[in-house]
């Protein structure tokens, strides 16, 4: 079942994490973590050893702003 | 574990514009606080209790414990200073200006993420405050 871990610090960042959701298929659902964030825009995203083990490859992203409304 | 997000609410500056902040001359004596919106100024020096006594296009003017202050959009970020003081007390006034609005921020990212999950159909099964940081867990139905 996949979870989504938000931690929001003092300062109103958010680190959103997709958990029980391996592979290719936690790529899914990114959307629902923009979803829970709406008027926040997402400065950074990375794939995690675990991801990048199922897919033999790793990659680390900085995406440009992406302004989100829900 | 697979995929990690950082999101920044809009109202608060990126991390970019704040260090391009401390480069600018524009704002004699300034230094750079976390806002980007104006309304986040004024929502969080309501919070605060330091009244406001002007508030024009990209200029908020307010009394503060350290005296008055100024704070001035300069670029994507709000600027700030106590006139008339060291960069100490100005440093000092932002931290705690900092804080109030990013707790502004904070809150209402909890707020918003459980309005949303809700909306979606998914369960929250666990908030907890970590030192400060608050931690939510939410589950798919």
């Amino acid at each position: 079942m996949v979870r989504f871990v938000m931690l929001v610090d003092l300062d109103g960042t958010i680190r959103a994490e997709i958990q029980d959701a391996p592979g290719e298929a936690c790529l899914d659902h990114i959307d629902s973590i923009r979803r829970l964030a709406p008027n926040a825009t997402v400065v950074e995203s990375s794939v995690t050893s675990e991801f990048s083990h199922t897919v033999r490859s790793h990659r680390h992203a900085t995406e440009g702003v992406q302004d989100h409304d829900a | 574990m697979s995929v990690e997000l950082v999101l920044i609410p809009i109202g608060i500056a990126a991390l970019a514009a704040r260090r391009m902040a401390r480069a600018t001359s524009l704002c004699e004596r300034c230094r750079a606080t976390i806002v980007a919106d104006p309304a986040l100024v004024t929502e969080a020096l309501v919070v605060l209790d330091w009244p406001i006594v002007e508030d024009g296009e990209g200029v908020v003017r307010a009394q503060t414990p350290w005296g008055s202050a100024l704070f001035r959009k300069i670029g994507d970020i709000f600027l700030a200073r106590v006139d008339g003081a060291s960069e100490a007390v100005t440093l000092e006034m932002i931290q705690a200006f900092d804080a109030a609005s990013g707790r502004i921020a904070q809150l209402r990212g909890v707020q918003r993420a459980r309005e949303q999950a809700a909306a979606m159909g998914l369960t929250l099964i666990e908030q907890r405050d970590e030192g400060g940081q608050i931690r939510l867990v939410f589950e798919e139905a």
